[in-house]
């Protein structure tokens, strides 16, 4: 995991996420509609991207979000 | 008499864009009233929102979704140019300085967080052009969850009604939830207002008499 993006969730209190099996619904990391509107917010701040609407609409448990931080993560800072 | 009352020197104001990072607001027209209708008993809004199950005619759409409006917009996705909900400004008291917002998200839009971004618009917006001191929220527990996170940080719950609703099997409480000027121009909220690109953030806040 990109360390910057580590950093980010700690920032925010959502790590929780990084230690959580993959299948793990976001509703039950207590990560809401407003925690996803922070966190995205804050990922496109720090890395200069802009995230479509439709990706976000796809995310539903942890590997999801995970695997989208980390690989857009790496293709801003690539 | 305080700064928003008395305005700058020059006699200019700052006009608030109603545009943040993600989206923007748009009044609602009557071109809409479809779309909304759709919104209105789309998926789980057929239930989770205002109409609890029933399913008004067209015209009883058109008539009722202006009752008690104060403000109403349609909030738009700036990346993809489509409409993603509405947020509507309804019930003010200008004599006790409070009024109630409301939000619907497009079933497209699920996990986005569009329209609840386009909800902190309408709160910026309101507080910018009236002299509110807190806005409220009216929702069933089974919608709560969407953001409960920020209770305590954002809003605080007031008041509920216990076991006031309704639906498969099961009564449900309804809250009252709160936000006001204080949190909302408030440094705890600074970060959140600038990463979403508020008016109030980006043009600076003229606070309420």
């Amino acid at each position: 995991m990109n360390p910057a993006v580590v950093r980010l969730l700690e920032e925010l209190e959502l790590t929780p996420l990084l230690a959580a099996d993959a299948a793990t619904p976001l509703e039950e990391l207590q990560i809401d509609s407003l925690r996803t509107l922070e966190l995205v917010a804050c990922f496109e701040t720090e890395f200069g991207v802009e995230v479509p609407d439709e990706l976000l609409v796809a995310l539903v448990d942890a590997g999801d979000l995970l695997r989208f931080l980390d690989v857009r993560s790496d293709s801003a800072t690539s | 008499m305080g700064a928003a009352a008395v305005g700058n020197a020059a006699g200019s104001i700052v006009v608030p864009d109603l545009v943040s990072r993600r989206c923007e607001l748009r009044p609602v027209q009557l071109s809409d009233i479809e779309l909304i209708a759709g919104w209105e008993t789309g998926g789980e809004n057929l239930v989770r929102w205002r109409l609890h199950g029933s399913t008004p005619s067209p015209d009883g759409v058109r008539s009722e979704i202006w009752n008690g409006v104060l403000a109403q917009f349609v909030v738009v996705s700036r990346r993809s140019g489509s409409p993603a909900g509405l947020v509507s400004l309804y019930n003010p008291s200008f004599v006790h300085g409070h009024a109630y917002v409301g939000a619907l998200q497009s079933p497209d839009f699920g996990r986005s967080a569009l329209t609840l971004e386009g909800l902190m618009l309408l709160v910026d917006h309101a507080f910018r052009c009236w002299t509110f001191r807190k806005l409220y929220a009216e929702v069933l527990s089974f919608n709560l969850a969407q953001f409960a996170s920020g209770i305590g940080r954002v809003f605080t719950v007031e008041g509920t009604k216990r076991e006031h609703f309704f639906y498969d099997g099961a009564y449900w409480d309804e809250h009252l939830l709160a936000l006001t000027r204080g949190t909302w121009e408030g440094d705890g909220l600074t970060r959140l207002r600038a990463v979403l690109g508020m008016a109030s953030a980006r043009q600076g806040i003229v606070r309420a008499a």
